[in-house]
């Protein structure tokens, strides 16, 4: 019994009939009709089950992005996989023709607010609200969390080792995908932020363990508030 | 008499040999005489450079080390896991992130099942997994840790394995492989950092022939920036601090199972056995329906203060609560 993953035992991937040119066009014909093709960026590992074993598959994109120069479009890496993506300067024509048509969720509706919350996460990811709450020195509501999580844009992290065990969040790959990151370490300006030490655990922002100060009472946060509904009593789990 | 020598030759000092076979029993079959053994004193001064030839104090730790994996101690897992949450910790400086040894510990323990662990916490995954799983040299295997990483590895970035392992010096070999994985890579920091010193233990464990890579050597050890000889000398030196933390371990695991005869729990021996497989362990990973080691989470908390109480065992955190034990 094969893996699912290897396909067809039809589908020749080698292609060994054919002169080395005419099998070159068709691997690259196959991988950008794969990526074409699919709903999210697809990984080097399943474009790897389209060619030969000695395939060069960074050349073969390579070439495809060559051929790809003076299109509209082009082949991009996001999020761990290559995906086609418009180029930016016809996002305006894209908008004017009133936007993709599709069901996605309509990410250029995030509010200023979580924008900021959602960048935010990513640079210091885990981070629980209480302490992105105190970074900014504002209350961030919990309904502008609940729609990052609801629209997939950030998920559930470790618990915070705080009372109440409030939840850290984490961004996901769809983060990545919606902003055009190849990984975490292409957000803007990361390595300056962190030469500045910004980046860096602050005690003062920390969850402490049953500590409220008045700045939280001034915030209107206090350690029992970040409890989810939909999770089990954190206490089931962890010792008090 | 001689009999009676002979069944108390498993376990170091207890007052009451009954109860010390039984837990030596059900914790720690394997255990016979000490597999650590001191090493002679002239080993350490060789590695910070005396006169001895760097390869000729290499040789001795090596083979150090290459008995301990060989007797397959009880706390072998132990051992191993620490040793990855080490590699880890460099990965993660190399990385950048902001996480140090006990963080990324938290980052993995308090992540419940389903949730994401985070960066951090995914590159401690990363190389627990890359310590449990089989040693193989194929390049693939690394291509798909380094797609786990979210790193686009270069075409035969890991083509160096195969041609490195020919060296005679296995420690000579596994430098090599890191070398040729940073220049696959055309840079030496970030993920590539951390995969040619995962390329270099896969190249030593398979060299030594060990079922599975011991995490030795660490992220911004291994690489193009620094001169052959350092990097040699260097990765010496830390597997003489490896060779020290077995040592250590060796007496904690002695002293555990010792211990864990005098606390008379229903299940003990099924939560020393997890103490000796993991780095730390919580209270609740003792009290999971699938272990079923200690019934409820209250009763695998009292079993692991108890041994603190005994010395037997570190409370790690020095958190009130969501307290992590081990060795």
């Amino acid at each position: 019994m094969r893996p699912p993953a290897q396909g067809d035992l039809l589908f020749d991937r080698n292609l060994a009939d054919l002169p080395a040119e005419l099998r070159w066009r068709e691997w690259m014909g196959r991988v950008e009709a794969a990526i074409f093709a699919a709903a999210t960026p697809v990984p080097r590992e399943i474009l790897s089950l389209l060619v030969g074993d000695d395939c060069r598959l960074d050349d073969l994109i390579a070439d495809i992005q060559h051929e790809l120069a003076d299109r509209p479009y082009e082949l991009v890496f996001v999020a761990g996989g290559w995906r086609h993506r418009t180029r930016v300067r016809f996002a305006d024509a894209i908008r004017a023709a009133g936007g993709t048509g599709s069901a996605k969720p309509p990410f250029e509706a995030l509010s200023e607010i979580e924008n900021l919350v959602a960048t935010a996460i990513a640079y210091l990811q885990p981070v629980t609200r209480r302490e992105l709450s105190r970074l900014i020195g504002k209350e961030l509501s919990r309904d502008s969390f609940a729609r990052l999580k609801r629209l997939g844009l950030i998920g559930a992290g470790p618990r915070a080792p705080a009372r109440g065990a409030p939840l850290t969040y984490v961004t996901t790959k769809l983060f990545l995908e919606v902003f055009g990151l190849g990984s975490l370490r292409d957000l803007p300006d990361i390595e300056a932020l962190e030469d500045a030490g910004l980046l860096e655990p602050r005690p003062d922002l920390a969850e402490k363990v049953g500590v409220d100060d008045e700045f939280d009472r001034v915030l209107g946060l206090f350690a029992d508030d970040d409890q989810e509904d939909d999770e089990a009593a954190p206490s089931a789990r962890f010792d008090e | 008499m001689i009999a009676a020598m002979d069944s108390l030759e498993p376990v170091a000092a207890s007052p009451k040999p009954p109860r010390r076979k039984r837990a030596a029993n059900a914790a720690a079959p394997s255990e016979k005489a000490p597999v650590c053994h001191i090493l002679p004193s002239w080993l350490p001064r060789a590695a910070q450079g005396g006169d001895a030839p760097p390869a000729f104090a290499a040789g001795a730790v090596v083979f150090a080390l290459d008995q301990i994996v060989r007797a397959d101690p009880a706390w072998l897992e132990a051992w191993r896991a620490r040793q990855a949450l080490r590699a880890a910790a460099a990965s993660a400086r190399s990385l950048r992130h902001r996480e140090d040894e006990a963080a990324l510990r938290d980052a993995h323990h308090l992540t419940r099942p389903g949730d994401d662990p985070g960066p951090a916490g995914k590159l401690y995954r990363l190389w627990r997994a890359f310590s449990a799983r089989p040693t193989r040299l194929a390049g693939p295997c690394l291509a798909a840790l380094a797609d786990t990483l979210g790193a686009r590895a270069p075409a035969g970035a890991f083509d160096g394995l195969t041609l490195a392992s020919d060296h005679p010096d296995p420690l000579a070999a596994a430098l090599a492989a890191a070398d040729a994985c940073v220049r696959g890579f055309g840079v030496g920091g970030g993920e590539a950092a951390v995969l040619a010193a995962m390329a270099a233990d896969l190249v030593l464990a398979h060299r030594l022939g060990w079922p599975r890579p011991l995490p030795l050597f660490f992220a911004g050890a291994a690489g193009r920036r620094t001169p052959a000889a350092e990097g040699y000398a260097r990765i010496v030196r830390e597997a003489l601090v490896c060779h020290g933390q077995a040592m250590d371990l060796e007496g904690r695991a002695a002293r555990l199972i010792a211990a864990a005869a005098a606390v008379r729990v229903k299940g003990a021996d099924r939560g020393v056995a997890a103490l000796l497989a993991d780095d730390v362990v919580a209270a609740a990973d003792l009290a999971r329906p699938d272990a079923a080691a200690l019934g409820s989470d209250r009763a695998a908390r009292r079993f692991l203060d108890r041994l603190v109480a005994l010395g037997a065992l570190r409370e790690m955190t020095r958190r009130p609560t969501f307290r992590l034990y081990g060795l």
